[in-house]
């Protein structure tokens, strides 16, 4: 496991089409996040990339495939492939979802949600301890973009979280686009999410881009950050310090300078709370 | 947790689902579990994650298989793949391994039997995307391969790429695809004969080399993993082994050479 801290710097998702630029012009970034299913194979281009990056940058891995929500067990060819990867390329963080995306042997590669109530939560608890015992270090875990209510809900997102985070020993990735989204097509108060979510957990935060699709927004990673997102993140991060904080871009992927651009204006955010910071991660980190 | 086990059971039948079965089943079980906001209609909660799962799965068959879908167009394309989600649901964890059973699935798919190429140049395809993601090797270690005597040679197991696929198709579905890589309109006949090709990576490039049936045998018979002595025993009677080999050598279709015995083994 990789001791070192991800910087509370801003910083970038790696995407192929930024390769050579990057080893090109070794721009000034922070660090990047590498999505790490697109890193699973054998061999190949994807992989030689991803070495000569590492060389020069730290990064953090970023995955969707550990199904931590689903009923089934974890699956273990994918966690001893994550753990191969891991040790091969160091990332400073290591996270997933806060969702479900395959049963009984059936993958749907989409983040899904589930109802949230004790039931659910004992669950989660039991997946992720048994991932970040297996993995040896705790994992992060990312809030989801939901369009969907259930009628076995009984406690909100941000409760189960914070009591999911307290009782497994993980951390929280907070996508506050993620939150505005699901705000907005599920009818919570995205401020009243923010007050009461547990800052002291948030190791690493994600901003991005939506859709407005008319009756609802669709989490697209495809376009700027909306500027109500940049009021909820100027407000999480006056109340928790600096964070490690992510520009994600994932669709309709634009030249390396808009992603430069986009990351200049959350750290210029991140540089007025610098010093401030109330993350406690060594010491949860050192807890594994 | 018996909850949880029966509402994501049917969460994915109902993900599954074509767009027709869909309409004509309306979501019915999973309708028990969901509740309706201001904004969306338990309905469109379901399509809005429906559709965000189709359409990432066809994504992802668009991106391994190009040439199949220009060949039958976007909407033809989208269609058949929207059955193929349903009838072979992804099993793995990592999505490049979805869609590894196209090919079967269009050959027998009743709307593309007018296409009956189509699953060849489906397996060109799908080959093509392996040995992209397969492991790095580096190539043949001539040097090594200097110093063995023939006997010891004859002893030898030789290996072909860890990339390396095959392909059989009656149908030139390499020129197909080769047509495909650029806008150029190439009048060709389709004339039935047997044709072979092997697919695989030489450093970072990816080959699709045809065969004749002699190198395509030969290439079987090593790929079995036997001492040499015993490849040319079955290739006596019709076949110069050894020419083959060198060929084989020459082409980069075999990368690797190891002694029978085990006792040493060149990495090359």
């Amino acid at each position: 496991m990789n001791t070192q801290m991800l910087p509370a710097n801003a910083g970038i998702g790696l995407r192929s089409c930024h390769y050579s630029h990057i080893l090109e012009k070794l721009p000034t970034v922070s660090w990047f996040e590498v999505l790490t299913e697109n890193y699973m194979g054998d061999g190949g281009m994807p992989l030689y990339y991803l070495d000569k990056i590492r060389a020069h940058y730290p990064v953090s891995f970023h995955g969707v495939g550990m199904s931590l929500a689903s009923a089934d067990p974890l699956n273990m060819k994918y966690m001893k492939k994550l753990k191969s990867m891991i040790h091969r390329f160091q990332p400073l963080q290591v996270s997933d979802h806060l969702s479900w995306v395959s049963v009984k042997n059936r993958y749907a590669h989409e983040l899904l949600p589930f109802p949230y109530n004790v039931q659910t939560l004992n669950h989660l608890i039991d997946k992720i301890s048994a991932a970040q015992d297996y993995l040896g270090q705790s994992i992060l875990v990312e809030n989801p973009s939901s369009y969907m209510c259930f009628n076995q809900s009984d406690m909100s997102e941000a409760d189960f979280i914070n009591q999911l985070v307290k009782r497994s020993g993980c951390q929280l990735l907070l996508d506050v686009n993620n939150i505005y989204v699901s705000a907005y097509n599920t009818g919570f108060d995205a401020n009243e999410y923010i007050a009461n979510i547990d800052k002291e957990q948030i190791a690493e935060i994600h901003l991005a881009g939506f859709e407005d699709r008319g009756d609802h927004y669709y989490d697209t990673h495809g376009s700027r950050v909306h500027k109500d997102v940049w009021s909820l993140y100027q407000q999480l991060i006056s109340e928790a310090g600096a964070i490690p904080s992510l520009i994600e871009w994932d669709t309709d992927i634009p030249e390396f300078s808009v992603l430069e651009y986009e990351a200049e204006k959350a750290q210029k955010i991140l540089d007025r709370f610098n010093g401030d910071n109330i993350n406690k991660k060594v010491a949860n980190q050192c807890s594994y | 947790m018996q909850l949880l086990v029966n509402f994501q059971d049917v969460f994915i039948e109902t993900m599954l689902q074509t767009q027709k079965q869909a309409e004509e089943d309306g979501a019915q079980l999973i309708q028990a579990y969901l509740l309706a906001t201001d904004k969306l209609t338990t309905n469109k909660q379901v399509n809005i994650y429906r559709s965000s799962i189709h359409s990432g799965l066809i994504n992802a068959l668009s991106d391994i298989y190009p040439v199949c879908e220009q060949v039958t167009g976007e909407s033809f394309f989208y269609a058949m793949s929207d059955v193929y989600i349903q009838s072979h649901p992804s099993s793995s964890p990592d999505l490049a391994d979805f869609g590894d059973d196209f090919s079967e699935f269009i050959m027998q798919f009743p709307h593309t039997q007018n296409m009956p190429y189509l699953s060849g140049v489906a397996e060109i395809e799908w080959a093509y995307h392996r040995a992209f993601h397969a492991l790095d090797e580096a190539g043949f270690d001539f040097v090594s391969f200097s110093a063995y005597s023939v006997d010891e040679l004859m002893q030898c197991i030789f290996l072909l790429p860890a990339s390396c696929n095959f392909v059989e198709s009656n149908y030139p579905v390499d020129e197909i695809w080769n047509m495909h890589q650029t806008d150029s309109v190439v009048e060709m006949q389709l004339q039935l004969e047997p044709r072979y090709f092997m697919i695989f990576r030489k450093g970072y490039d990816i080959h699709i080399d045809k065969l004749t049936g002699e190198q395509y045998s030969f290439l079987q018979s090593i790929n079995k993993n036997m001492p040499f002595v015993e490849v040319c025993e079955e290739f006596t009677e019709t076949l110069d082994a050894s020419q083959l080999l060198v060929e084989c050598l020459q082409r980069g279709w075999i990368n690797k050479i190891e002694i029978h015995d085990s006792v040493s083994r060149l990495e090359t």
